[in-house]
């Protein structure tokens, strides 16, 4: 009896240790963070709303003749063709070919090029990150995995990053907050990224949650179609094989 | 014969059952294939890292308990439940996660034994005598998809669920005061390490309506101490609330008014479905404003129902299954493994109503689902958000369960002898 009590206690004994010895290994892996994109690719976002009215309200009245949002308009499209990416230990860079908002499919000459960096390490960025140079308030681009790159950077107190389902980049900005009457109104953002981390909706919102901006990736996954078809299929011919069974119990009875 | 000797003996007669063998390799295969997924892949993306930061920072800035800028995603408890996680917070991470693990897994024999026990107690006169069928259900319930998502995250829905099935049992087995009161604390303490049975407590009033008189019975006395245990835990957060102001904010903010509740996701909830619609559309929305009508409404027949029930005894357990239905149907989120603390009832009403009635049939349906199915309609939501961001699957059991309890908690046994016996013959499960 003592010795199989004794080798309980042995067993045990070593079994804690070995969790407690878990303990030792360093938390948090280095992830190596790249570019969910390639050379040649070509992104193109749609704008489904834009209420011109209050986006003069809230940003002023030339708040589409410069920068991203040069020209936008609802039913237009923007389309970004990446010319180079270039990913080394200390950052990451995004060449980019940019055509500006237009109802055309046509895309003609391109309006102009610009380049993204970011620090290969999130962690290197400074304490109370926002993205104020950028128009929309959130960059359209981010290095994946999106989800530990958003996760780790110190953003500013207005930016809250979900993770939890989809990688959503939740904004809150107060009146005056970036400028003098800049905006002019509470203003909520709600961006969302796709794990190859390009922004895939994005809702400006203004106080009741009334959208006054609504641009979204131009592209779905090609098994979005399929996969809602067969759902609904599957559906009915279980609701149908439902109803004809209550039939017969029915009959039956 | 000690306690050890027993127990090893109960393991072996179980063990004869091939259901059991299975349950038993399962469960163990989800506790192993939570560790290794959880070194090869979540250690950085998973529910324990937000509780295992928050016994830190209760201890070292409570002010800043609810600045999500600390976590990886939100943390929404009251600020008390951050008391329960500092132990772990003492261990490496790595080791806490483990350990957390391990005592999920005694939690999960012990909800089954308590569970056991209180079916024995609320089993109906017409269900088999032996105990085949209640083994098969616990098993079913040690291999639920639920549970191997609750070891992944590192959830703490099996404390919910032992505090929830630890009250029912005394509920159920003593009536004194003493004992009434004990009951309610043990379930205040669940709402205090996660609100997920909070609408339970108006269903610890003992009312209901006389039909023969004419008139609302209340045990006032009786329901006066359910409620002083019940809130006893809970009113504690108050201090803090009262002591650190900004703790208030945030945990508003967390749970009702900010910027979360909005977010795109696969709760099964219906203010979330609502909330989801209405993002997609773009329709304008106020989301406590969903809410509260949701709540009137689910919540508001949940409780009239309750109230003119016809359901005699044991009818805390239609209450309990009420209280976590309406908040499963309610709250903005609502995800498959908080369907842990409400399939334990579930079984319960399973063996407590007539064995071939008809709630009994769609209880055990919607507890087959919530086993192995609503994790394929998480599944299928990702395929398919960018055009129909609804998880519908759970949300359409939830309510026929709410719809199957009503029906029989209204019913009048005498007069319709249909409901109660749905199937004159076999039924096969």
């Amino acid at each position: 009896m003592s010795e199989k009590l004794t080798r309980r206690s042995l067993l045990l004994f070593f079994f804690l240790i070995s969790i407690l010895t878990f303990g030792f290994i360093s938390r948090g892996n280095a992830i190596n963070y790249g570019i969910g994109i390639n050379k040649n690719d070509e992104l193109i976002w749609k704008c489904k709303v834009c209420n011109k009215g209050e986006m003069n309200k809230v940003f002023g009245n030339n708040w589409d003749n410069t920068g991203l949002f040069e020209n936008m308009k609802k039913g237009a499209k923007m389309k970004w063709g990446i010319k180079n990416t270039v990913i080394n230990e200390s950052t990451i860079v995004i060449e980019i070919n940019l055509w500006l908002w237009n109802n055309e499919e046509n895309w003609s000459i391109k309006d102009g090029e610009f380049q993204i960096i970011y620090p290969s390490n999130p962690k290197t960025y400074d304490k109370d990150l926002n993205f104020t140079n950028y128009a929309f308030l959130v960059p359209f681009l981010f290095p994946v995995p999106v989800s530990e790159y958003l996760g780790n950077l110190k953003l500013d107190g207005w930016y809250d990053v979900d993770n939890r389902v989809l990688t959503t980049l939740n904004v809150e900005i107060s009146k005056d907050l970036i400028l003098p009457n800049y905006p002019s109104k509470v203003i909520n953002i709600i961006a969302i990224y796709n794990e190859r981390g390009i922004l895939t909706s994005y809702k400006l919102y203004i106080r009741g949650n009334v959208v006054i901006v609504d641009i979204s990736f131009d592209k779905i996954p090609f098994f979005v179609i399929p996969a809602l078809v067969s759902l609904t299929v599957c559906l009915s011919i279980a609701a149908i094989i439902y109803i004809l069974n209550r039939k017969i119990l029915t009959k039956d009875s | 014969m000690n306690i050890n000797n027993k127990f090893i003996k109960r393991f072996k007669e179980l063990w004869e059952y091939s259901v059991f063998r299975y349950a038993f390799f399962i469960h163990i295969f989800y506790f192993i294939l939570s560790i290794v997924l959880f070194f090869m892949f979540y250690q950085e993306k998973n529910d324990f890292l937000i509780f295992y930061n928050v016994g830190e920072i209760f201890l070292n800035d409570i002010e800043n308990l609810y600045n999500q800028a600390n976590y990886l995603w939100d943390f929404r408890y009251f600020p008390l439940s951050a008391l329960f996680f500092i132990p772990y917070n003492f261990l490496s991470y790595f080791s806490s996660f483990i350990i957390f693990n391990l005592i999920n897994i005694v939690l999960n024999v012990v909800i089954c034994i308590i569970l056991y026990k209180i079916i024995i107690i609320v089993r109906g006169s017409d269900h088999e005598e032996d105990d085949k069928r209640i083994l098969k259900y616990l098993c079913l319930y040690a291999m639920c998809f639920p549970n191997l998502l609750n070891f992944i995250l590192g959830q703490i829905n099996l404390y919910i669920s032992l505090f929830i099935l630890v009250s029912l049992y005394i509920f159920l087995r003593f009536d004194n005061i003493k004992w009434q009161f004990t009951a309610s604390l043990i379930l205040g303490i669940s709402i205090v390490i996660k609100p997920t049975t909070f609408f339970m407590i108006p269903f610890l009033f003992i009312i209901n309506f006389d039909r023969v008189n004419k008139k609302l019975k209340l045990e006032l006395f009786k329901s006066f101490i359910r409620i002083i245990g019940v809130m006893t835990p809970v009113s504690l957060n108050i201090f803090f609330f009262l002591m650190y102001p900004k703790l208030w904010n945030g945990f508003l903010a967390t749970n009702f008014t900010g910027a979360n509740p909005v977010a795109l996701n696969f709760s099964f909830s219906i203010t979330k479905l609502i909330v989801n619609f209405c993002y997609y559309y773009n329709i304008p929305f106020n989301q406590l404003l969903i809410l509260i009508i949701v709540l009137a409404i689910i919540g508001g027949i949940g409780f009239i129902v309750f109230v003119f029930k016809r359901v005699d005894q044991n009818s805390i357990i239609y209450g309990y299954a009420y209280g976590l239905l309406i908040m499963l149907l309610v709250y903005y989120d609502s995800w498959y493994h908080h369907l842990l603390n409400l399939i334990p009832i579930l079984v319960v009403i399973i063996f407590n109503a007539p064995r071939h009635s008809k709630v009994s049939i769609i209880t055990s349906r919607s507890v087959f689902f919530f086993h192995f199915f609503d994790l394929i309609f998480v599944g299928i939501w990702y395929l398919i958000y960018p055009l129909f961001p609804y998880n519908f699957g759970s949300t359409f059991f939830l309510i026929l369960t709410f719809y199957g309890l009503s029906q029989y908690c209204l019913m009048d046994k005498n007069s319709n002898r249909n409901f109660f016996n749905y199937y004159s013959g076999e039924v096969n499960e």
